[in-house]
């Protein structure tokens, strides 16, 4: 063992042997680095000497325009990125921003009336995971669709829209930093963003830089931010329906199964409004028949045999489409089919349908595709024209057609000042009667975060859905 | 009770899975002591052929027969890429890059089909039923619960019966006798890789249909759970394997209603079970006492020590200035932005943490992004309950600190190889318990780390911070760098170095092995851990999917590829890391995911190439070509030639 040590020692002497040689060539890294060091430690001097120091906001406030926090639309052209390639825009700045005391955010921002120039291109961000194991390709391919649609029709009095759209292939960091580049590109609004990872934690981002949000996956601080328009309905109301609708069916022993948030009181607010539905129609769903599982779960066997031997007699549902495909599987296997309400994702192609799938009911917050109206048709029919065989035409899709839609629509009544703070003001007074076509009446409003509060239930009619009821609204908590 | 059985019997055809992909694992490690961390991989790429071949008409009975001849090629080509590379661990870690590699690929050939093709049932529909007891199993469960245990029966046999099984055993107990024997040992292993690829590729073929999906993870994720069968039968047994892969699969069920009754918020009770197998396995079946790290583990490489004198000195200083001065000349946003130099110095400090533990200490870590999240999540606790941000980074990373040093509590008795097992099973498992447990991650599973602005640092650029953050990270990583390389020196740096070698020698030198391994686990886990606090204070929150347990792995490779030996080479490592997460081209084109595959492809290649060609990575080859470029000048050609012989 010691000739093993003294192995180790015997190259170290070796180094040393050559020690000169390499302090001449550290010298000369240093003398460059000392070079290097001085030309630019006169270049900081200098950008410091030029700094304003007047401007003292921290992390958390808005960023005034100018303060070089994030380039504003002044400084950085809108609509001049590589990608877009439509030419510069201009933007002028009329007023400045809010400003507080370090560290808070006091009160609601002040007004950004930044007016896009007449005829320049307006340019919108969205974020869509389009890469990973959730992923949302269906909702960036309508979004894009819908602009493409809007712009060859000659754009939005007068406006083209540029869309730049990123793919933070599900990692957070990725989102947050490329929605910063967003924001610095001079982005005027975000829509049609479906990345749950990244959203929870830049929702704030967005509204301390006063960008509006318009559409997104339908997390917690969305329907909660002054900036944001969610129209999907909160888990509240799905559960709420869901659970109440079983009960009218008969079932008196429920179960629910349900993949979960990875965060309790995100579970917690689902089975409480599930226990609420059930409990307005004089049912009881027991803790026991809860299961909350992971979205990895590689069989559902345990699951039905559980209900099967619990007696229970219907059962309510918020999976994915491969976990879907795994319950039907277990369910078939299991013979075992008592009366199940779904979430709109048992109606995607994904899903095989089959005679024992026949009956499950299935609750959506927007219109079914098979069968919805002509709105739904158009979204269907442009992804397919414009995507071919690589179209995927699901609810997700609806959402980021619907997003787009309601952005534009705004937009149109805008006129020609456009502006972030009009378009806030245009959206809260937006007529959200037949919403777009796709969802129920969405409330519009000064202060209303809660747009869709209704879902409607289809049944699976050989191997297809058929609307049952209509919109079932309630005023759950969100 | 009739519930519990019932949910226990529904476990036995996930239990099989768990046995047919633990078969391929342990048919590799009986020969050549190597875990193959790709069986699920090469179960994937299976998988994904028998889709296409189906999909164009092919028949299941010619489809199922290629795509196994696929599984062999590839243990085969595994094989030859782990042959010139030395230790276990090595060649372990060489299929770690298998993994990368083979995931990426596909997803990189199926691009946004990888997602919706539909898995290939080659034993037909799964509707047929066959009635037990209260059950009612499909005929593709029964059928692969038979083939597992027909495999299992088959290959034992074949070790025993046959002139190949006990050859291969003869190489696995005992390679130098063997080959003294005449035993062909390279041609023993190739058989038995080549066995293990078939196996696996099967496994694949066969699983998909039962899980009613074809992705590129649920295989991946298959083998960790897999691993625990493997451990129950001593990485030796077949019949046990495949006992232990069926009793895994019994007892999760059972596990998951206990704790959704008794313990609702408790989530991944799945990876917890498996988890505790792993480790009682680990620590109660183990073959034999621990081998010496030269042996078992990484070859021993030696740290660069820091230089003396005025220069060094003044080079120090240069280095620090350096560092300090790009975050003044780059934008605050843009693609490479001053936020990106922060990830560089956060992801650089995460690979620097695993050239301690494994270039200094000789230990090994595939869950050092664990560490990284405790360091988040602590920082989130501590500022929750009022601590400053500084403090509380502080603080996050002594819980990280104290996380290492209670995992480097079974390094005291575990081979390196068995540790990485056990380190990977821990990360799979903080994945889905730990980062979503509401006392650790809040009931939002995401914690809140406001950090200070520090306006009076940075007045230009004030609004986001960003560059006074920069130079917060960029700086505690430079100290990092110099609190590693200085661990070379004195009675410590003595200690390490006879660790590298042998433990009975440090013992007799007077240090304590089991203090030196833990205190080589408490600070890399906290440098790994300021690495996380500090990165939740880029994203102003802690959560855990930046920490999830692919990252573990991409972190050890990438270290290996830098150099696990190389403080500098850390930097580079970090600079990977950050690269691999930019955007590339922007803009309104829908995403195909092909670039994040190539990426992983890459990765995984890199890998195998630095392992096969240069085992101490990138900054070993560079020190080598600069040794070359002096050592004309420096000693004479003859003297050299001399030194080397005797060396």
């Amino acid at each position: 063992m010691s000739s093993t040590l003294l192995s180790r020692v015997v190259p170290a002497q070796r180094e040393d042997a050559s020690v000169s040689s390499r302090d001449r060539l550290l010298a000369a890294m240093f003398a460059f680095q000392l070079v290097v060091a001085a030309v630019l430690g006169g270049v900081l001097v200098h950008a410091l000497r030029d700094s304003p120091t007047t401007t003292t906001l921290t992390q958390s406030q808005p960023a005034a325009p100018g303060s070089g926090a994030v380039p504003t639309p002044s400084s950085t052209p809108t609509g001049a990125s590589a990608s877009a390639g439509t030419g510069p825009t201009t933007v002028t700045t009329t007023s400045g921003g809010g400003k507080g005391p370090a560290g808070a955010v006091t009160g609601p921002a002040p007004a950004d009336t930044k007016v896009v120039a007449a005829g320049a291109p307006i340019k919108v961000g969205a974020i869509v995971t389009q890469t990973g194991a959730i992923n949302f390709a269906s909702s960036a391919q309508a979004t894009k669709a819908y602009f493409d649609k809007v712009n060859r029709a000659g754009g939005v009095n007068g406006h083209k829209i540029v869309l730049d759209m990123r793919d933070d292939q599900l990692d957070p960091a990725r989102g947050r930093q490329q929605a910063q580049q967003l924001v610095a590109g001079g982005v005027f609004a975000f829509t049609g963003w479906n990345a749950p990872l990244t959203e929870n934690g830049i929702t704030s981002f967005l509204a301390q830089n006063k960008i509006p949000l318009i559409g997104g996956y339908g997390e917690q601080e969305e329907y909660h931010s002054p900036y944001s328009y969610i129209f999907s309905a909160t888990y509240g109301h799905y559960g709420f329906q869901m659970g109440s609708y079983l009960a009218e069916q008969g079932v008196k022993k429920p179960g629910l199964v349900f993949i979960t948030n990875n965060s309790t009181k995100a579970d917690d607010g689902l089975k409480a409004a599930f226990k609420a539905g059930f409990k307005a129609k004089g049912v009881t769903l027991s803790d026991s028949e809860i299961v909350s599982v992971d979205p990895t779960k590689p069989s559902y066997d345990d699951v039905v045999t559980q209900f099967k031997l619990d007696g229970v007699d219907g059962f309510a549902s918020l999976l994915d489409q491969t976990a879907y495909n795994r319950l039907n599987q277990a369910q078939d296997r299991q013979a075992f089919h008592p009366k199940h309400a779904a979430s709109p994702l048992f109606v995607d192609p994904t899903v095989r349908q089959s005679a024992s799938t026949d009956g499950t009911f299935v609750a959506t917050d927007y219109d079914f595709i098979e069968g919805g109206g002509p709105a739904v048709q158009e979204y269907a029919s442009t992804v397919k024209a414009a995507f071919g065989s690589r179209a995927q035409i699901n609810y997700f899709g609806e959402q980021g057609w619907v997003d787009a839609k309601a952005f534009v629509a705004a937009l149109t009544q805008l006129g020609t000042t456009i502006t972030r703070d009009a378009l806030l003001k245009t959206m809260d007074k937006l007529d959200g009667r037949g919403g777009f076509g796709f969802t129920s009446d969405l409330k519009f409003g000064s202060g209303v975060r809660d747009l869709n509060r209704c879902v409607k239930l289809g049944k699976m009619v050989s191997g297809k859905v058929t609307r049952v009821t209509d919109w079932r609204c309630d005023e759950q908590p969100f | 009770m009739k519930l519990y059985i019932a949910l226990a019997l529904t476990g036995l055809p996930i239990g099989a899975m768990y046995a047919l992909q633990a078969l391929g694992i342990v048919i590799v490690y009986k020969t050549s002591r190597v875990f193959n961390f790709a069986t699920g991989a090469i179960g994937l790429s299976c998988a994904y052929a028998a889709s296409s071949l189906v999909k164009h008409g092919v028949p299941s009975l010619v489809t199922l027969p290629l795509v196994v001849v696929l599984g062999v090629l590839i243990g085969l080509l595994m094989e030859l890429s782990v042959r010139p590379v030395r230790g276990t661990l090595t060649r372990t870690i060489v299929t770690l890059g298998w993994l990368l590699l083979l995931q990426g690929a596909v997803g990189f050939i199926y691009t946004s089909q990888a997602a919706t093709s539909e898995p290939a049932r080659l034993l037909g529909q799964p509707k047929t039923l066959i009635h037990i007891g209260i059950l009612q199993y499909g005929r593709d469960q029964v059928a692969v619960i038979l083939i597992a245990a027909a495999l299992a029966a088959g290959l034992a046999f074949f070790f025993r019966a046959t002139a190949l099984g006990t050859a291969t055993r003869a190489v696995s107990e005992a390679p130098d006798a063997a080959r003294l024997l005449g035993i062909r040992v390279d041609r023993v292993n190739l058989v038995a890789w080549g066995i293990g690829g078939g196996i696996s590729g099967l496994a694949g073929v066969l699983i998909t249909p039962l899980l009613n999906k074809l992705d590129t993870t649920t295989l991946v994720i298959f083998t960790i759970q897999a691993l625990a069968a493997a451990l129950v039968g001593r990485l030796s047994s077949l019949p046990l394997t495949f006992a232990g892969g069926l009793g895994l699969g019994v007892i999760q069920p059972m596990v998951f209603r206990f704790m959704q009754v008794h313990f609702p918020s408790v989530r991944g009770t799945d990876e917890l079970t498996a988890l505790l197998v792993v480790l009682v396995a680990l620590l109660l079946f183990r073959r034999g006492g621990r081998r010496d790290a030269a042996s078992g583990g990484l070859a021993p490489v030696a740290i660069r020590p820091l230089p003396k004198g005025r220069i060094a000195a003044a080079f120090t200083a240069g280095v620090a200035l350096m560092w300090l001065l790009p975050p003044i000349f780059i934008d605050d946003v843009g693609n490479w932005s001053v936020p990106n130099i922060t990830q560089t110095a956060v992801w650089a400090m995460a690979v620097l943490s695993l050239v301690l533990l494994v270039g200094v200490v000789g230990q090994v870590s595939v869950c050092q992004a664990v560490f990284m999240g405790c360091g988040a999540f602590g920082t989130g606790i501590a500022m929750s309950h009022g601590a400053p941000f500084l403090l509380a980074v502080v603080l996050g990373a002594l819980l990280a600190a104290a996380v290492a040093a209670v995992v480097g509590l079974p390094a005291i008795r575990l081979e390196p190889l068995e540790l990485a097992i056990a380190t990977l099973s821990l990360a799979f498992t903080a994945d889905r318990f730990l980062y979503s447990w509401s006392p650790f991650a809040s009931p939002d599973a995401n914690r809140p780390v406001p950090r200070p602005g520090w306006a009076g640092l940075d007045p230009g650029h004030v609004a986001t911070g960003e560059r006074s953050y920069a130079w917060l990270v960029v700086g505690v990583f430079v100290v990092a760098c110099f609190a590693v390389a200085s661990l070379r020196r004195g009675r410590t740096g003595a200690a390490l170095t006879a660790l590298r070698s042998s433990e009975p020698a440090t013992a007799a030198m007077g240090f304590s092995v089991t203090s030196v391994k833990l205190r080589g686990f408490a600070a890399s886990g906290f440098i790994a851990g300021l690495a996380g606090a500090l990165y939740a204070g880029l994203l102003q929150g802690a959560s855990g999917a930046p920490f999830d347990f692919t990252r573990s792995i991409t972190l050890l490779a990438y270290a290996v590829i830098v150099g696990v030996a190389s403080v500098p080479g850390a930097f580079f490592g970090g600079l990977i890391v950050t690269s691999s997460t930019l955007t590339v081209g922007a803009t309104d084109q829908v995403a195909s995911g092909r670039s994040a595959s190539m990426v992983t492809a890459v990765t995984g290649l890199l890998l195998i190439g630095v392992l096969m060609l240069a085992p101490d990575g990138l900054a070993g080859l560079w020190s080598r070509l600069l040794a070359r470029f002096r050592r004309p000048v420096a000693v004479p050609a003859r003297a050299e030639r001399s030194v080397d012989v005797t060396a």
